[in-house]
């Protein structure tokens, strides 16, 4: 036989082999079952559009909250990395780390209880404030040490070429380093907005009032009144919609960007 | 009347290794100066003094009779008065060529946009590449690059100009482009300190040829007599390796 009869045999045998996984699975899947309890109309009619109006919408609004505090957060921690003075770089090194090194509901269990038992005084806007304030703390953790090696990813070479023009430190910083380390930094900080996107789910374990809650809570309370998983597709459909286009999103830059350098 | 440039017993060390072991040296006004000598013998490390990208270990830096070693001197205004050209170009990529020009004019030197785009557009034309204007770095060829760091340079309007290895990046066709804006710049009577391996450069456009070897100066003067009669053994083996 020759080698191109051999290769597209073996080609043929793995699309027949993925064709009958689908089929079987296709096949021995309950529908019925599925429909009534995953898919159900009169169901999902009850939760829209609360869904989308509370959950999504509170989904989307701590994320861009704990986001926006994050990146300001981990942009002074970078720039502490960087400082040439030990106590600011140490001071951050052991923040970083530390949040860093815990799972992100403890870190919203102490925020939430822990602070207001030991300071006598909670963080403002309740158990829900301190939880997202919990957010933007681990967030930042990770976001400061991505800006930190962006900046540093720009070549020294830049930095003479603007401070031989006359620029000063601070401008050169924000004219030639950060607008180019701002290309590095966009993909993997989005893989950061979509992480916290997800994490906000924990925010209820801190407890929110009426009209509060994030999808996964809505949806899983959803779920218990109606005994039914519906709200639980509606969520995780629902997730999709807000992360695709993001990660789309920053493919898109990416390959702009690459064409551009 | 003052130098352009005067080094006196300049010393520099990274850690325990003395890269300049005691300069003096110095750049009138107008002359073209070129640096020559193997690698690692501290040229370029003479030349990073003089705008103090780096930091003098010992000694003194005079540009225009202004001490650059003093802490309290303005340093962003001493560098803006010297142009600086980069081995490796150094254009920011991010920025098209016209504003890889105007960036600087209009930050630090305050100029609007509009004069900005004309001093620009003027220095452009003289490295001859006005069309160029609207593309990114990255979409030029290595000399066309070097002769816009060379137009970004001249657009801060500087009194005088230092070249660090412009041309050693070039694959060997461009090189004579560049060289030939520097050429024009000499003869236009811009004061140039130029680290580079070109001697037939070094021999037609210098008017002070300085040859280092291990952190000093070993020899110094007309390029013809230099090049021609040289003194030390050590420059004689060093030519006659490049020439």
């Amino acid at each position: 036989m020759k080698r191109s009869t051999q290769r597209r045999l073996r080609h043929g045998a793995l699309y027949a082999l993925f064709v009958a996984a689908v089929v079987t699975l296709v096949l021995i899947a309950d529908w019925k079952a599925i429909r009534t309890n995953f898919l159900d109309r009169e169901i999902f009619d009850e939760i829209w559009p609360d869904i989308f109006l509370e959950g999504a919408k509170n989904t989307v609004l701590y994320t861009a909250i704990a986001f926006t505090g994050g990146l300001v957060v981990a942009f002074a921690l970078a720039l502490m990395k960087l400082s040439p003075i030990g106590p600011y770089r140490w001071a951050a090194t052991v923040f970083i780390e530390f949040f860093r090194g815990l799972p992100v509901l403890i870190v919203i269990i102490m925020f939430a209880f822990a602070i207001p038992i030991a300071f006598g005084a909670a963080l403002p806007g309740e158990a829900r404030g301190a939880a997202i304030t919990a957010l933007i703390v681990v967030s930042a953790a990770y976001m400061a040490e991505t800006i930190r090696a962006g900046i540093q990813a720009v070549p020294q070479g830049q930095v003479e070429a603007a401070r031989s023009l006359g620029m000063s430190e601070t401008r050169t910083m924000f004219t030639v380093v950060l607008p180019q380390a701002v290309r590095i930094i966009i993909p993997p900080l989005t893989n950061e907005f979509v992480l916290l996107l997800k994490d906000t789910s924990l925010i209820q374990v801190a407890g929110v009032g009426l009209g509060q809650k994030e999808l996964t809570n809505f949806s899983s309370d959803a779920l218990n009144t109606t005994s039914n998983a519906t709200p639980l597709i509606a969520a995780a459909v629902l997730y999709l919609v807000i992360t695709l286009p993001l990660t789309q999103l920053v493919a898109y830059l990416e390959r702009r960007t690459k064409k551009a350098r | 009347m003052t130098a352009a440039i005067e080094v006196r017993d300049l010393h520099k060390s990274f850690g325990d290794n003395e890269v300049l072991k005691g300069i003096d040296f110095t750049v009138e006004d107008g002359q073209v100066v070129c640096v020559i000598g193997p690698s690692g013998s501290g040229k370029s490390t003479l030349l990073r003094c003089v705008n103090r990208l780096e930091e003098p270990t010992s000694g003194i830096v005079l540009v225009e009779g202004t001490d650059i070693t003093d802490p309290e001197v303005d340093l962003d205004a001493v560098r803006s008065r010297i142009g600086m050209v980069f081995q490796s170009f150094n254009l920011f990529p991010h920025m098209t060529v016209l504003d890889n020009l105007t960036i600087a004019q209009r930050r630090v030197k305050k100029r609007t946009k509009a004069a900005a785009e004309v001093v620009a557009r003027t220095n452009l034309e003289k490295v001859g590449l006005s069309e160029k204007s609207e593309a990114y770095p990255a979409h030029l060829s290595g000399g066309q690059q070097q002769r816009v760091a060379i137009a970004r340079a001249l657009s801060m309007d500087p009194d005088m100009m230092l070249f660090d290895e412009p041309t050693s990046a070039l694959d060997p066709e461009l090189v004579g482009d560049v060289l030939d804006v520097m050429r024009q710049l000499a003869s236009e009577g811009m004061t140039m300190m130029v680290v580079t391996h070109e001697m037939g450069f070094a021999r037609e456009v210098g008017d002070k040829l300085v040859f280092m070897d291990d952190g000093v100066i070993l020899e110094e003067g007309a390029p013809r007599d230099v090049l021609g009669n040289p003194q030390h053994e050590r420059t004689r083996a060093f030519l006659s390796k490049v020439l």
